[in-house]
């Protein structure tokens, strides 16, 4: 699934160990999600939309292929 | 059982119940350490390597429980890196990724003890029925815990 984190993480100037800090993640979560090597629960996709104030659609962009 | 125990959300009070299970891991390996001392030492009716194994596994348990003991202790004065453990504990790729691990640990433990089957019953019926123990209580138990979490999901 890809996701736009780094890609708004870098228009507001936000590191990725500040992100990893305010949704309770290691630093090595937030890079293998800007990679697409792991998915996030529904719950840190929560608080990553939230952190950066949009919604889960917003963030991470659901694709038909993804689905099992 | 033993996740809820130590995977509080609180995480202070799951490292206090930590350094209290690490007491108790050393409290039981210094008992046996002493039982070692006091009544195999000398002798006694087990043969040799069963007194070094039970001396192996009392120390062993005793220097377990000292080193859950002492991080937890460290833990617990120290803030910052409480912080730092918390969220390297409670990172959900970290967890997927130690489950993952589990799984695959134990299937490949599963396929060698039924390749290491086809060898030993050729070999030595003892080992063979220990392999075949060992394969049946890993099928039982995945079968329990699928159970159980299947009734809770």
């Amino acid at each position: 699934m890809d996701n736009r984190i780094s890609a708004l993480r870098k228009a507001r100037r936000i590191s990725q160990a500040e992100l990893a800090d305010a949704v309770g993640v290691t630093r090595q979560t937030i890079i293998s999600l800007e990679n697409g090597r792991y998915n996030a629960s529904l719950l840190l996709a929560h608080k990553i939309a939230r952190y950066f104030g949009l919604t889960i659609e917003d963030v991470f962009l659901f694709d038909e292929e993804d689905a099992p | 059982m033993l996740c809820q125990f130590f995977g509080s959300s609180d995480y202070g009070r799951s490292l206090r119940r930590r350094r209290l299970a690490g007491a108790g891991l050393l409290a039981l390996g210094a008992l046996g350490c002493l039982c070692y001392t006091l009544l195999l030492r000398s002798g006694g009716p087990l043969p040799g390597y069963a007194r070094s194994f039970y001396l192996g596994f009392s120390c062993g348990l005793a220097l377990a429980g000292a080193v859950l003991l002492l991080r937890a202790q460290r833990l617990l004065a120290h803030p910052q890196e409480q912080k730092r453990a918390r969220v390297r504990e409670q990172d959900e790729r970290e967890q997927s990724i130690t489950l993952r691990a589990f799984a695959l640990a134990g299937l490949i433990t599963f396929y060698l003890c039924a390749a290491a089957l086809l060898v030993a019953v050729a070999v030595d019926r003892t080992v063979a029925k220990a392999l075949l123990a060992v394969m049946a209580v890993y099928a039982a138990a995945f079968l329990a815990a699928r159970w159980a979490l299947a009734k809770r999901m």
